[in-house]
């Protein structure tokens, strides 16, 4: 059985004039298909329309609110992140483009190559510094070390308790000041 | 949909939170509803929807107040669903996933309708399921917000008669859905 039109007219939900629609009904009665589809087609619709709203959470409102100052804190941070890199970048650029047009004789090759020799020279420094701090633990006798150990611990300990009585002292006088 | 006096877009447009928190109370319903139906699922929706009022307080200098106020919100959590559904592929409609019914809360149904409703929802939810994601908002559009062709390409970036061929197609499959339920309802019985 041909069904062309009528299955586009059921699926498309087409406006109908009245032969149109005597047409479609004297398919329908004959072919058991599109019947199907038309009478499935409607109970589905008829689901989602009837289908209830869902409501909002309760404090939706209060909760988005919440969220927009937080949300807006974290998007001019990122926006400043952004402008510093950009400023940064620009910086760069300049720098370089100077470089080049006033000491044309500069190399950017041997500037990179005396970089890297000098970050090595500095790794290469503490090293030996590291070394000789080590070398001179194990020459230390147990005693001087514990000694050592003792004069230091009491510097920490004297520097941490100053440090907190200024702060205390600080806060103490803010809280004086605010009353 | 509800409408809301335009002073407040208005003022909303010029960064009054106060006038933007009328716009939320006033359209959070349907927007919750759209991306509920989109998602399948409570707290994903709610998350969508706290997105889609982000970006509308974003982009609100940029509103066109000639467009109804309601149908730009609309686009925006669809356009957020539908790339939500895009990236995650999330596992949609789990019946696990339902709230569980408290008889303290006013807004919930007692438990008998509460059967009747989630077997409603759950057949609802198999039924739209199945459809992809522009499918199903552009089928959401029409059938709950009563939305023309026109609008749902505006709200969609399609054209109408890409509008036209999705729903098409989608109401294809929702039939296809139904004779397959009916289907197994026989065999089963």
């Amino acid at each position: 059985m041909n069904h062309y039109p009528f299955r586009s007219w059921i699926l498309d939900e087409a406006d109908l004039n009245d032969t149109q629609r005597e047409e479609l009904q004297a398919h329908l009665e004959l072919c058991p298909e599109c019947a199907q589809l038309s009478r499935s087609l409607s109970i589905a619709l008829q689901t989602v329309r009837e289908a209830h709203e869902q409501a909002a959470p309760p404090d939706f409102t209060r909760r988005f609110m919440a969220s927009l100052e937080a949300r807006q804190r974290e998007q001019e941070r990122k926006q400043a992140r952004t402008l510093t890199l950009v400023l940064a970048a620009t910086a760069l650029i300049i720098v370089m483009v100077s470089l080049y047009i006033f000491v044309p004789e500069l190399s950017l090759i041997s500037l990179a190559a005396t970089t890297i020799a000098a970050v090595v020279g500095l790794l290469t420094s503490l090293q030996q510094a590291l070394s000789f701090v080590l070398n001179a633990f194990q020459k230390l006798s147990p005693s001087t070390l514990i000694i050592s150990g003792v004069i230091l611990a009491g510097w920490v300990l004297l520097a941490s308790l100053t440090l907190g009585l200024s702060i205390w002292k600080l806060a103490f006088r803010k809280s004086e000041v605010r009353k | 949909m509800k409408q809301i006096d335009p002073i407040w877009i208005e003022k909303a447009r010029h960064g009054d939170e106060e006038a933007f928190t009328m716009l939320v109370d006033t359209y959070q319903t349907p927007v919750f509803n759209l991306c509920y139906r989109m998602l399948g699922e409570s707290t994903a929706a709610e998350d969508a929807a706290q997105e889609t009022f982000w970006r509308a307080w974003q982009k609100i200098k940029s509103y066109d107040p000639q467009r109804p106020f309601g149908t730009w919100l609309l686009s925006i959590a669809a356009h957020y669903c539908i790339d939500q559904q895009r990236k995650q592929k999330v596992t949609l409609f789990e019946l696990d996933e339902y709230p569980d019914f408290d008889l303290g809360d006013p807004h919930v149904p007692n438990p008998e309708s509460a059967v009747i409703t989630n077997d409603e929802e759950e057949a609802l939810h198999r039924m739209i399921d199945q459809l992809n994601p522009p499918d199903r908002a552009a089928v959401i559009l029409k059938y709950w917000y009563g939305c023309s062709e026109e609008e749902i390409g505006q709200m969609l970036s399609l054209t109408v008669s890409a509008v036209k061929s999705r729903l098409h197609r989608a109401r294809r499959q929702l039939a296809d859905a139904v004779i397959e339920n009916q289907t197994l309802t026989v065999q089963g019985g």
